[in-house]
């Protein structure tokens, strides 16, 4: 066996992730939660859980983790997965820590340095400086010489925090401050750099597996092109974009940059593609959210992979038994309203039911009764199709997204049925600001059936007939329409007679 | 007899006129989607079927919470019901316009609920046009938010470090030369 139990430090639908693959393998489970999660899928699923007082919590953690005695940590993907100080503690403690070294995280963790690696492993990368710039004046300079649009990018970076496109002077003026602000929040250092902007590239990213004897082998790429504020959304794989040459080059750059660091465990490298070129931008040190896409076309289980390779084995298949089969897509369902700027929808889920059938899976981390708690990432599964090309799967998306019923909150479901009928998602012409361009058509379209929601709503309301009705009526439509900023006494008022 | 109803769905506000038909039969005239045919069925206190346009909507009513779930979507609303009247005094509509505008004239709101990172001005001091009043963040990214006018800062509401819903009033100015 590979490990006799292992600790979860993460929730949601990624902790139920690593549960399911650590049973299949005979490993026991223990997850934490916090006050929010008592009722969470995965403190249910798991063998034991325990309550700490965040998920980011460190010491709580260790502290579980050697109460429990489990022989490993797994970290799953946000909180604690790409901290090389938790790795550390864990590691000296004595535990195995199921991810890469924490030196990986510490070079994946800094964007520039990242870069320098890619270009010593001859990896293409986007034009621009090796180095942070110190003053809006060098700013300047630069953006000059690569010419406008630029890019400013947060040296800590990640998740778009401190990313800003400039479009010309004005703009690098007003925006390099508060780039430099927003990169010093998130990640503690406030270290900007510019590269040239890349207009409307398709993001395209390469699975890689590395075991800790030298072997690293890739289980060729993703494309993630539909996002919305660098968040993904949409995933699927292969990518329509590249020629088979083009996916080898691709892959083998990952891989070429994957040893020249020393990389082990899973991990991911990150490329904008645009015009048959591809740019190296990220590596990202973890186990993805889309990591699911994958394992449908290659059929190999990523998580247990993680856990082979974090257990010392070395790997057990090598590149040349790896191949891709069929199509995957994956949407994100989010707990979020998309006709109100994705404000996040908690609250109960009333009914739920996950569709099912051929090619249908679905990660999730929630169930019928669950009360969404509003402290977290709005990310309540993850539906994945596969199908014998991009035309079926994205008919088996269609169709499973029908059968896929959450009550009781918004999700983004609606959006992803309009995604699915869109003619340029279908002839797979997409690119990372897709969703910008598309959106306010979506929205225009899914609010009319809002309004018919609110009427038939109002319409109800009717059956509510209280002696309140008479003295509403009193207010005459003019008056209340000529008066918007009704006294705050008067609208309480109206409310109040008004408790639906 | 023609009604109006306003109903009011998180921040938004529709506006549309029933007029009831035979039994329980209705006819809407909506601003966007114009004239629909529309059929209610009371099942129970708490819930009733609406058809329109040949759909169905279930709509469940919890009253605790001021949610509707429409077909399952949760829907927090408002509706306020009015009988459409001829009579209409003009005088006092425009009368209460021109105060509207004096009164929202120079408030500055949130455009998006977030947290106020950094006030940049303070009560008295002048400002110009496109000059940065505050730094907002929402959805992890820091917008600035600027003056749409010369003049001079009267309150200030909001302090660093606070949270703000949208549409919450962040601070007054007082444009020169006001008419």
């Amino acid at each position: 066996m590979l490990f006799n139990k292992i600790l979860i430090a993460n929730r949601g639908e990624i902790a139920v992730r690593i549960i399911r693959a650590a049973r299949e393998l005979g490993i026991k489970t223990v997850t934490i939660y916090t006050k929010e999660d008592a009722s969470a899928l995965h403190v249910i699923l798991s063998d034991e859980a325990y309550k700490v007082s965040s998920y980011i919590n460190m010491d709580e953690i260790m502290d579980v983790a050697l109460k429990s005695k489990v022989d490993a940590i797994h970290p799953g993907y946000g909180f604690l997965a790409e901290n090389p100080i938790f790795a550390s503690k864990v590691v000296k403690e004595g535990i195995v820590f199921i991810g890469p070294e924490p030196e990986a995280m510490v070079l994946a963790g800094n964007k520039l340095e990242s870069k320098k690696s890619a270009i010593k492993a001859d990896v293409p990368v986007i034009p621009g400086p090796l180095e942070p710039i110190s003053s809006v004046k060098e700013a300047e300079k630069i953006a000059e010489e690569l010419g406008y649009p630029v890019l400013l990018k947060a040296v800590g970076g990640g998740g778009g925090i401190g990313m800003r496109i400039v479009r010309n002077r004005e703009e690098l003026h007003e925006y390099f401050r508060l780039a430099q602000q927003e990169a010093y929040k998130a990640f503690a250092i406030p270290d900007i750099y510019i590269e040239k902007y890349i207009d409307k590239p398709r993001h395209i990213e390469v699975q890689i597996l590395a075991d800790n004897y030298g072997n690293v082998i890739h289980l060729f790429e993703r494309e993630c092109s539909i996002q919305r504020r660098f968040q993904k959304l949409i995933e699927e794989a292969p990518s329509k974009a590249l020629m088979w040459d083009e996916r080898l080059e691709i892959a083998n750059d990952a891989i070429r940059l994957a040893e020249k660091i020393g990389y082990t465990n899973v991990g991911t490298v990150e490329f904008l593609y645009k015009n048959g070129k591809h740019y190296f931008i990220e590596i990202n040190a973890r186990l993805q959210v889309e990591h699911g896409v994958t394992e449908m076309i290659t059929g190999i289980d990523i998580v247990k992979a993680q856990m082979r390779i974090a257990a010392d084995k070395p790997l057990n298949l090598g590149q040349g038994q790896i191949s891709i089969k069929g199509w995957a897509i994956e949407v994100r369902i989010n707990a979020e309203d998309p006709l109100r700027n994705f404000a996040p929808s908690s609250g109960k889920i009333i009914k739920y039911h996950e569709p099912g059938g051929f090619g249908v899976r679905v990660d999730s981390g929630v169930y019928e009764g669950y009360i969404i708690p509003q402290a977290f990432n709005p990310l309540i599964s993850k539906l994945i199709v596969w199908g014998e090309n991009r035309r079926e799967a994205i008919e088996r998306l269609r169709r499973a997204l029908i059968e896929y019923i959450v009550e009781g909150v918004r999700t983004t479901i609606p959006l992803y049925k309009k995604i699915a009928e869109d003619a340029d998602f279908i002839e797979g012409n997409i690119h990372t600001k897709y969703l910008d361009e598309k959106l306010p058509k979506f929205i225009g379209e899914l609010s009319i059936e809002e309004r018919k929601r609110i009427i038939a709503a109002s319409l109800a309301f009717k059956i509510r007939k209280t002696k309140a009705r008479k003295s509403i009526s009193r207010i005459r439509y003019e008056e209340y329409k000529s008066s918007r900023n009704l006294n705050a006494w008067k609208l309480s008022t109206l409310c109040n007679n008004n408790v639906y | 007899m023609t009604r109006r109803i306003i109903a009011k769905c998180f921040d938004d506000e529709y506006s549309f006129t029933i007029e009831k038909q035979e039994s329980n039969r209705f006819l809407i005239l909506d601003e966007v989607l114009g004239k629909i045919n529309a059929e209610v069925k009371y099942l129970d206190e708490l819930r009733a079927e609406v058809v329109i346009d040949g759909k169905k909507y279930v709509v469940v009513i919890d009253e605790d919470k001021n949610i509707a779930y429409v077909n399952g979507v949760p829907t927090k609303i408002t509706v306020l019901e009015f009988l459409e009247t001829k009579a209409t005094n003009y005088e006092l509509i425009s009368n209460n316009r021109r105060n509207n505008r004096e009164e929202t004239l120079g408030e500055i709101k949130a455009p998006l609920s977030g947290k106020i990172v950094s006030v940049k001005v303070s009560v008295g001091e002048k400002v110009s046009k496109g000059e940065t009043l505050l730094i907002m963040e929402s959805m992890k990214m820091l917008n600035e938010i600027k003056s749409p006018y010369d003049g001079e800062v009267k309150n200030i509401f909001v302090k660093d470090g606070d949270s703000v819903k949208k549409n919450q009033l962040l601070l007054k100015i007082e444009p020169k030369n006001t008419s």
